[in-house]
């Protein structure tokens, strides 16, 4: 164990102690529509002593950088920052005449820069009633423009990644020109990686729990997750997080400490959010079973200048692999738009299936109890479609959405009601590229 | 490892020490609520919010009357019966926002008629009908309770007759939409008709007309708030009532005054038959603090123009307020249903009105990047105030007939078949045949909610004490929060807060 890697973890132990000592409490902000993912996607038929990383996966220990030129469309932005940018030094694959430190001075000069660019477009039609007559409403949109570039350096991470925006929010008119798509940023962080296991982060980062339901979900040019889509859980905030892999690829172990207004928002009070993550794959020693996941995570803190309860709980079965994925998940809501006393629960489930070369089916439900002491406070989404994808860059898809209210929600939301059929195209777009400094 | 199992340790106790809060469910939903909605006021300008939100302190009233953003989340909860409604309709009408009761008030047309219309329109938008009427019925219930201030039998009576005051209010609403749905005509509310008139609305009429311009002296207003200085008229500075020591003119800055001039002929062609361009010469302006209790921390400027002749008798005054958005979440698409904050102003002026020229010269226009709104300060637009609900006009009798004339007039700017040919016919409906059961429903609810609001604002003091004078929201003046010198000269500098008074 070389020394600068015991530094670097001290360091990270220390800016991860001093992040919690503030963590009374947090902010649950209003709502964006994107999330990305970042967790581990298992795929059997890679799977063996050294399984290649999905393009748009979570870094996997070993894995060659920017492997993929393109990554896979509607996933994350592709290889990790953390990936390896080079060999191990003193691993087996360094040329035997290359020195300890020597390899150890070219591991910490190799340079790997990934940019990388992920775009949804899309025709919507939506079908409504309103004061009962049938009316409908259509629209060209972009749900999502990504650009991002990555860096690894030695041990060290970082990533800029930035989307485009609406500058206003929903309902409103006053933005930045009018009602622009402005660029913010969405990721910008510094991280270190040591023993390939642990990964620190600090900045802007993605949170955990949000963005591994997304990759178990794997589909999200066809439609959001819901702790995303009903703004239950952030994607990103500005704070650190420490994660572990569990060694064999049996899954990854996270904590978070963060401001807790997501990373569309400065600090509003003084607590923090803390997130305690873990993603574990019980089965990873079979590698046809690899892709079974369990996901269990715990959010602590509260929401608005008030400090209302904002607690979340969330459970996961999944299935997930590239060609195929299955999951259901439950995610315990206390205390919901600073209404601290509000109990609720989102139910979510999915399928999706790669069944011939390109084809894609994918079906997803959420189901949303916004109290548990209410009957009909209640939200249902349905989405269904079918789409193709050609050589893993660009895709198009077709997706039928239904969206359903119990009596009490509706009251509140009148509107809310509609079929939707949307027609999507999608784009990512990424490569790695590696230099000795 | 030991050092790992350490770390997971520390975590976990801190983590769990995370959780704890104390703080009541309720004050968190108030003052979270509140400064959200006021956040880029706090940021921008911290002192004018703290000047708000002590004024929401001492008064119960002004608490009531800035609290839109509680109402707004108590609204949208159907755990609360002010968010269950068994009369759902699925329409969007244009909605006032803010219905209570000092938002109405006379407008004279351009024909020199008087009106009763709303006044203000900050938030107008399409919103749930119940919403609307829901505030106003819970406005008359704290209008009730607010009644009679220095006589205690006269208030007594009326507290006593809330649940009729009430439901008369929420029967005019039920019966005008019916009424409306079957085409009755949009009639304005004034007193040439046949119209019953409360006495409080019925004193408002005569009392605008009393303080008109005639054409040959000067309007009340141009008495009050302006003087003659060298044979120029010109805007008083300082202090200008002595009830409210809060309220100050100040001298504008220069680049604002630069730029009224671009202001004035935007807002002259958002009106619907402007006056020639001579009239809207700009004689005085003057920054005005502490107006309004919602808008407090908006920008709001006086600008006193020349009007139709050099004479100074009919010099006119502008109120100049800075717009901002509805606060609506958005329904249905496209979600907006105005292109700016001025055009949404605009159409709700266009559709609220009987006739669209109530005020003729309420318009709207954009300073310095910022959008406002422009209307006549005049005194002869009385706007209906608690304040003068005592004697004839503070009797349950007359609270029952101003509701009722309230509900009916609310159901007229609902009804407007422009914004949405349907939205009468399917409030009608959803009222239904019961109309008793509607007014029982909303008596109900309005009752329960108004009771509710001596405890928000007991919360709200408390969030106050514990948050600090910007509940809770972090400022940083001195750097990144720190306006540019031209915004903070046109911020202005208020008269620092009385202090938080302690109730008995």
């Amino acid at each position: 164990m070389n020394t600068s890697r015991l530094v670097g973890l001290g360091v990270a132990i220390a800016v991860v102690l001093l992040g919690a000592g503030g963590a009374s409490a947090q902010m649950e902000p209003a709502g964006e529509p994107d999330d990305p993912w970042y967790g581990t996607e298992y795929d059997t038929e890679a799977t063996e002593a050294e399984p290649a990383a999905e393009p748009g996966a979570e870094p996997e220990p070993g894995s060659e950088p920017g492997s993929e030129p393109g990554s896979e469309p509607g996933s994350e932005p592709g290889s990790e920052p953390g990936s390896e940018p080079g060999s191990e030094p003193g691993s087996e694959s360094e040329p035997e005449s290359e020195s300890e430190s020597d390899a150890e001075e070219r591991y910490w000069r190799t340079l790997t820069f990934t940019p990388g660019a992920q775009v949804f477009a899309e025709y919507d039609l939506d079908i409504y009633d309103e004061a009962g007559s049938t009316e409908y409403f259509h629209e060209f949109d972009v749900p999502r423009v990504w650009l991002w570039t990555a860096f690894a350096l030695g041990d060290v991470r970082a990533r800029l990644l930035m989307e485009g925006a609406r500058a206003t929010g929903a309902g409103s008119l006053v933005g930045v020109g009018g009602d622009s798509v402005v660029v913010r940023f969405r990721e910008a962080w510094l991280g270190y990686r040591a023993w390939d296991l642990f990964e620190l982060r600090a900045g802007i980062v993605p949170t955990m729990t949000a963005p591994a339901l997304g990759t178990a979900w794997g589909m999200r040019p066809i439609a959001q997750t819901g702790v995303r889509r009903f703004e239950v859980l952030q994607p990103a905030d500005l704070g650190v997080n420490l994660t572990f892999d569990i060694p064999e690829r049996f899954g990854r172990l996270g904590v978070g400490f963060y401001n807790g207004e997501g990373y569309r928002g400065r600090e509003l009070n003084r607590g923090k959010n803390t997130e305690l993550f873990g993603e574990i794959h019980p089965l990873a020693f079979v590698p046809e079973l690899a892709p079974l996941a369990i996901i269990g995570a715990y959010q602590l803190g509260s929401s608005g200048t008030g400090l209302a309860r904002s607690d979340r709980l969330t459970g996961a079965l999944a299935w997930i692999h590239s060609q195929i994925g299955a999951g259901v998940a439950a995610t315990y809501v206390l205390g919901f738009e600073e209404r601290g006393s509000q109990e609720g629960a989102l139910i979510e489930a999915w399928a999706r299936g790669n069944p011939w070369e390109g084809l894609m089916l994918a079906a997803r439900v959420n189901h949303f109890i916004r109290r548990l002491d209410q009957d009909s406070d209640t939200l249902t989404e349905l989405t269904f479609s079918v789409g193709y994808r050609l050589f893993g860059v660009i895709g198009a898809h077709v997706a039928v959405d239904g969206r359903f209210g119990g009596d009490e929600a509706l009251a509140t939301m009148p509107g809310y009601e509609r079929w939707r059929l949307r027609v999507i195209a999608e784009g990512s777009f990424e490569h790695a590229f590696t230099g000795v400094l | 490892m030991g050092r790992l199992l350490g770390l997971g340790v520390s975590v976990l106790i801190l983590a769990g020490s995370g959780c704890a809060s104390d703080v009541d469910p309720r004050e968190a939903l108030v003052v979270s609520a509140l400064a959200e909605a006021d956040l880029v006021y706090i940021r921008s300008r911290p002192e004018l919010a703290e000047g708000k939100y002590v004024r929401m302190a001492n008064e119960r009233y002004a608490f009531y009357r800035a609290a839109v953003p509680v109402f707004r989340r108590d609204v949208d909860d159907p755990s609360r019966p002010v968010g269950r409604n068994a009369f759902a309709s699925d329409a969007l009408p244009l909605s006032l926002g803010d219905a209570h009761v000092e938002n109405f008030g006379l407008l004279r047309s351009s024909d020199g008629s008087f009106a009763l219309e709303p006044n203000d329109l900050d938030a107008a938008d399409r919103l749930p009908y119940h919403w609307d009427l829901r505030r106003l019925t819970v406005g008359m219930v704290v209008a009730a309770r607010l009644s009679n201030a220095d006589d205690d039998a006269a208030r007594a009576a009326a507290v006593a007759r809330i649940p009729e005051i009430v439901s008369a209010t929420a029967r005019g609403y039920a019966e005008g939409i019916r009424a409306f749905a079957d085409g009755a005509p949009r009639a304005p509310v004034d007193d040439a008709g046949d119209a019953a008139l409360s006495s409080l609305v019925a004193e408002a009429f005569r009392r605008g007309r009393n303080d008109q311009p005639d054409g040959t002296t000067p309007g009340e207003e141009l008495d009050e708030i302006t003087e003659i200085v060298d044979g120029q008229r010109r805007l008083l500075r300082g202090s200008v009532d002595p009830d409210e020591p809060e309220n100050v003119f100040l001298d504008l800055p220069a680049f604002a005054l630069d730029a009224l001039p671009e202001m004035l002929r935007e807002y002259r062609s958002s009106l619907l038959n402007p006056p020639p361009a001579e009239e809207f010469v700009v004689l005085d302006a003057v920054r005005e603090l502490a107006t309004g209790i919602a808008s407090w921390p908006r920008i709001r400027m006086l600008v006193l123009v020349r009007g139709p002749s050099d004479e100074d008798y009919d010099d006119v005054i502008l109120e100049v307020k800075e717009l901002a958005d509805s606060g609506s979440p958005g329904f249905r698409p496209p979600y907006v249903y105005a292109d700016t904050v001025q055009d949404r102003i605009l159409w709700a002026t266009r559709h609220a009105w009987a006739r669209p020229d109530a005020d003729p010269l309420w318009g709207t226009s954009t300073l310095l990047g910022m959008p406002v709104q422009l209307r006549r300060e005049a005194e002869m637009h009385k706007t209906l105030r608690i304040a003068r609900l005592v004697e004839d006009e503070g009797t349950p009798e007359d609270l029952e007939a101003t509701g009722a004339l309230l509900g009916r007039l609310l159901a007229r700017v609902h009804a407007d078949p422009e914004v949405d040919p349907g939205a009468a016919r399917s409030i009608a409906d959803a009222i239904g045949r019961d109309l008793e059961g509607f007014v029982a429903q909303e008596r109900d609810v309005a009752i329960e909610y108004a009771d509710g609001i001596e405890s928000d604002w007991m919360h709200f003091r408390r969030g106050l004490r514990r948050l600090g004078p910007r509940l809770g929201v972090p400022v940083d003046v001195s750097d990144r929060d720190r306006a540019s010198p031209d915004w903070q000269a046109l911020y202005g500098s208020p008269v620092p807060p009385p202090m938080i008074s302690e109730l008995p």
